[in-house]
């Protein structure tokens, strides 16, 4: 499918460009401030919604080379609404209005990446959420393994030998598998 | 139903089974899909730790123009952090530390809690006033593993992380000063000499190791650049401190602490 001419949007994000991401604020943010106050938020909801929205696109235009293939407007929009919906799910809020807004002449592709796009940051949450909860010395060892450099140089460092890192590294990884299984419900600890 | 365990997982997808045991598990694979969802989940956390495990300079910097924004567009919106309730759930690389979520009170209280809680505040201020003991209020480290275990084999290293972890600096200087003279590439040793210098007040032959670690670009870097701030913080130079957190990018070991110790210094 044919990349979008807005995708230049996502290019001002990954680029932290000024004058674009203000374009984005300017052109964008009245309708979503006035869909999340209509639908039991604040003023300041609708600026966090839109602004961890727009940390999400980064992210996955950074990480999972998104690209836009639909107008930024309604996608920017589905990102924002589906964060507000399951954070007024999470206060145990009241209903939520209809939408009033059509957005089916951009065809199902929209929805399902601004689906993906939710769910993936979602993900992305949790885990480091639970990375949070593992002892010093496993976040301190996986941060090290896991951001490419050399095995044996950051066993060098720690002072401990190359094998004993692997292990303890893959001890911490299950550890790590485990809390994010308990929390999604999953099979946890142990055999599987 | 497989045995496996999540090691057993992490071993498979690493490329580090057997032939035999690698077969087998391919075998259970085929039918156990808790097994097979275990596998893409290990993948999945690698890959995600793997990418956004570095501190993403970006994601700050985009972070710092989306707040600048937010004051322009949305009335009350703040200039740069949640000003809303929404867990913002900031990921560890673009994490700089600052409020992850603002909780609002709504609730009006009756008038002698409302008291109570004035006069905790001129406390809180009290306390937030009174010169501040920077090193113990946020420099306090433990030095991780530093040898092999279970070799009943007591090192310099792992002596010395004893005492440091106790608290014990006068104990841990020497050895540390002898382990690094031993190996001076050995940033651990010198780094935590910094560290316990700093906490014996040795402030200079410190700093002379913490910049010497900063300067390296070992794996102790950043957190060499988080005790320099402190040790200026500590001396009431509250500039230079500002100085050293400005050098710790978001997500680098150390960036809450900086995070935390530069809200202090405001």
């Amino acid at each position: 499918m044919a990349i979008h001419p807005d995708q230049r949007y996502l290019e001002g994000l990954l680029s932290n460009d000024n004058q674009l991401v203000d374009e984005i604020y300017r052109l964008f943010s009245p309708g979503i401030r006035s869909w999340i106050i209509q639908n039991s938020g604040t003023e300041d909801d609708a600026a966090d919604i839109f602004q961890e929205s727009l940390i999400d696109i980064y992210n996955q235009a950074k990480y999972k080379g998104l690209e836009l293939t639909c107008p930024f407007q309604p996608f920017l929009l589905l990102v924002c609404k589906r964060k507000w919906l399951n954070e007024i799910k999470k206060r145990g809020a009241r209903q939520v209005t209809k939408s009033s807004d059509d957005l089916s002449e951009y065809g199902e592709d929209v929805f399902a990446v601004a689906e993906r796009v939710g769910v993936e940051e979602e993900k992305a949450k949790l885990f480091f959420q639970q990375f949070e909860r593992l002892g010093e010395k496993c976040r301190e060892i996986l941060r090290m393994s896991l951001t490419g450099q050399r095995q044996e140089k950051i066993a060098e460092a720690l002072g401990v030998t190359y094998g004993y890192l692997r292990k303890k590294k893959s001890e911490c990884m299950a550890t790590l598998m485990s809390y994010v299984q308990a929390a999604t419900g999953a099979t946890s600890q142990g055999a599987i | 139903m497989s045995t496996y365990t999540n090691e057993d997982v992490i071993r498979y997808v690493e490329g580090e089974l057997s032939l035999e045991e690698k077969q087998k598990m391919e075998e259970d694979l085929r039918s156990d899909a808790a097994l097979a969802e275990s596998v893409a989940l290990y993948r999945q956390l690698k890959v995600t730790l793997e990418q956004r495990l570095p501190a993403d300079e970006g994601a700050a910097a985009l972070r710092r123009t989306l707040g600048s924004m937010r004051g322009r567009y949305f009335s009350g919106g703040g200039s740069g952090t949640s000003g809303g309730s929404i867990d913002t759930g900031r990921l560890s690389g673009e994490n700089d530390g600052s409020s992850m979520k603002v909780v609002k009170m709504k609730t009006r209280f009756p008038r002698y809690i409302a008291g109570m809680a004035a006069a905790a505040a001129i406390l809180i201020a009290v306390v937030m006033l009174w010169p501040s003991d920077y090193l113990n209020s946020y420099g306090k480290t433990q030095m991780a593993g530093v040898t092999e275990r279970g070799e009943g084999n007591d090192t310099l290293m792992e002596k010395a992380s004893e005492y440091f972890n106790a608290g014990a600096f006068d104990k841990a200087l020497p050895l540390l000063d002898h382990a690094y003279k031993a190996d001076t590439t050995n940033q651990t040793a010198l780094f935590y000499r910094g560290v316990a210098g700093l906490h014996k007040g040795a402030t200079e032959e410190a700093r002379q190791d913490l910049q010497l670690v900063f300067s390296g670009g070992s794996l102790f870097k950043y957190e060499a650049a988080f005790y320099m701030a402190l040790s200026y913080a500590q001396k009431g130079d509250k500039a230079t401190a500002r100085s050293w957190i400005d050098k710790i990018p978001a997500g680098a070991p150390g960036a809450d602490k900086a995070a935390g110790l530069r809200r202090k210094l405001e």
